[in-house]
């Protein structure tokens, strides 16, 4: 497969937090100049650029720099570049990169996701209503004389998930309950005060039965990661993150069914999860999706909490996730599984010290995952 | 909108896989479920009517 010819050889992250007000220019500078060193590589060896979505217009803070702004920035010569709003979920854009090294197009691909969601909010708004009105979009005139909003879409998900899995508010709340147990030992995330099951079921309903701690929350920051060819000569290899499976599909089950036809390992070989949870609903779907729990089971699985803690069966979004961590909008949880894989998490690293992880972006019919070895595992 | 509202999507018995977004009128909200029965009715906006359902 073509992911064994590329791999992940550099991560970096800028600030990352609420209310910066920085220029996520200089967020994405950071996050591309770490990430380039740590690599071992010079600005001049980057020769492509991908990212989600890219230089677009859209919801206010929801992108923080295009392929050709970092070009500019960096003085960087590309051969190659992929950006875009219709990828198949925010991790597509690392799949691209894939793609790219792995063919031989490119030698070295800076990856970046920049949000500054929360310092545009600061002047005009965070309702719903605001953000979506900023979004013109032909079909929205079918749905928009009934008072939807980005929460109202979780909200209908997780009543549907409810009614046909008999799944409560006490089992999915464990994932926001043990998300932000994890962001008390991440000194980036933005939510770190204890919360518990009680607190999570007495928040403020936001569209029933979707609460508050449903929804994740927005930050400012920026992370790069480096897709190089995997026989290149200049790259750290003993650190370097192996892609054993990657996806970009059309629906979440999808993915799942692209992702694990493309590796001898399965399911039960992940050692810890990073899945996405604009919504906690979502991280549901997704463990469902790429078949590490059954269908209708990721409820049942994840009640008290247990099994999805950093030292549970299948440790689950070990930086706090979006939901507490911040809505890194998919490249947190990349990050996160990088630098639990080479062992840097700090206060956070899973004590198994974890070989394979799981990584997934998006929801609906906009999804991509992949499945990533450090270690022995990598090799 | 001012809340509470029902959000939903209504699936239509006439083709089956034809499911629009919607509003639930005219009922007690916390009797409202997935799979319950529902039928139209139209409501109407200025110039427009627009399809909501009920119980």
């Amino acid at each position: 497969m073509i992911e064994h010819k590329a791999v992940i050889s550099g991560i970096g992250a800028s600030d990352i937090g609420r209310r910066l007000q920085r220029d996520p220019w200089d967020l994405t500078v950071d996050a591309a100049l770490a990430a380039i060193a740590d690599a071992g590589l010079s600005v001049e060896d980057i020769d492509g650029i991908s990212t989600y979505p890219g230089a677009i217009g859209s919801t206010p803070g929801i992108t923080g720099a295009g392929t050709e702004d970092v070009r500019t920035l960096l003085g960087l010569k590309p051969r190659w570049h992929s950006g875009g709003m219709e990828m198949a979920g925010q991790l597509g854009s690392v799949v691209n990169a894939t793609l790219a090294a792995g063919s031989g197009l490119v030698n070295h691909v800076l990856c970046f996701r920049t949000v500054w969601e929360s310092s545009a909010q600061l002047s005009i708004g965070s309702r719903s209503s605001v953000m979506a009105s900023a979004l013109p979009r032909e079909g929205l005139q079918w749905m928009k004389p009934y008072g939807p909003g980005y929460p109202t879409h979780g909200g209908l998900a997780m009543q549907r998930y409810m009614a046909e899995s008999g799944a409560t508010r006490e089992q999915i709340g464990q994932i926001a309950v043990v998300a932000r147990a994890n962001a008390a030992l991440n000194p980036l995330a933005a939510y770190r005060d204890p919360m518990s099951l009680d607190d999570y079921l007495e928040a403020k309903m936001i569209s029933d039965p979707l609460c508050l701690y449903d929804c994740d929350v927005p930050i400012d920051g920026s992370i790069a990661v480096i897709v190089s060819r995997a026989d290149s000569s200049a790259i750290h290899r003993d650190q370097a993150i192996t892609i054993q499976a990657m996806a970009a599909a059309s629906g979440l089950e999808e993915c799942g069914e692209m992702m694990w036809a493309r590796t001898d390992l399965k399911p039960s070989d992940v050692d810890m999860a990073q899945l996405y949870d604009g919504f906690s609903i979502l991280a549901i779907k997704w463990l469902e999706g790429l078949r590490l729990c059954g269908t209708n089971e990721a409820a049942s699985f994840v009640e008290g909490g247990t099994r999805i803690a950093r030292d549970g069966q299948l440790p689950l979004n070990t930086n706090g996730g979006q939901l507490s961590g911040g809505r890194m909008h998919g490249f947190g949880g990349l990050y996160e599984a990088c630098l639990q894989l080479r062992g840097l998490g700090g206060d956070r690293q899973i004590p198994s010290n974890p070989q394979v992880a799981v990584v997934s972006s998006g929801s609906d019919t906009f999804a991509s995952s992949l499945v990533l070895a450090g270690g022995a595992a990598a090799q | 909108m001012v809340p509470p509202y029902v959000l939903a999507y209504v699936e239509l018995v006439e083709q089956e896989g034809l499911k629009i977004m919607t509003n639930i009128v005219d009922c007690d909200i916390d009797q409202v479920e997935v799979g319950m029965a529902v039928h139209v009715l139209f409501e109407q906006s200025g110039d427009t009517w627009i399809p909501v359902f009920k119980p």
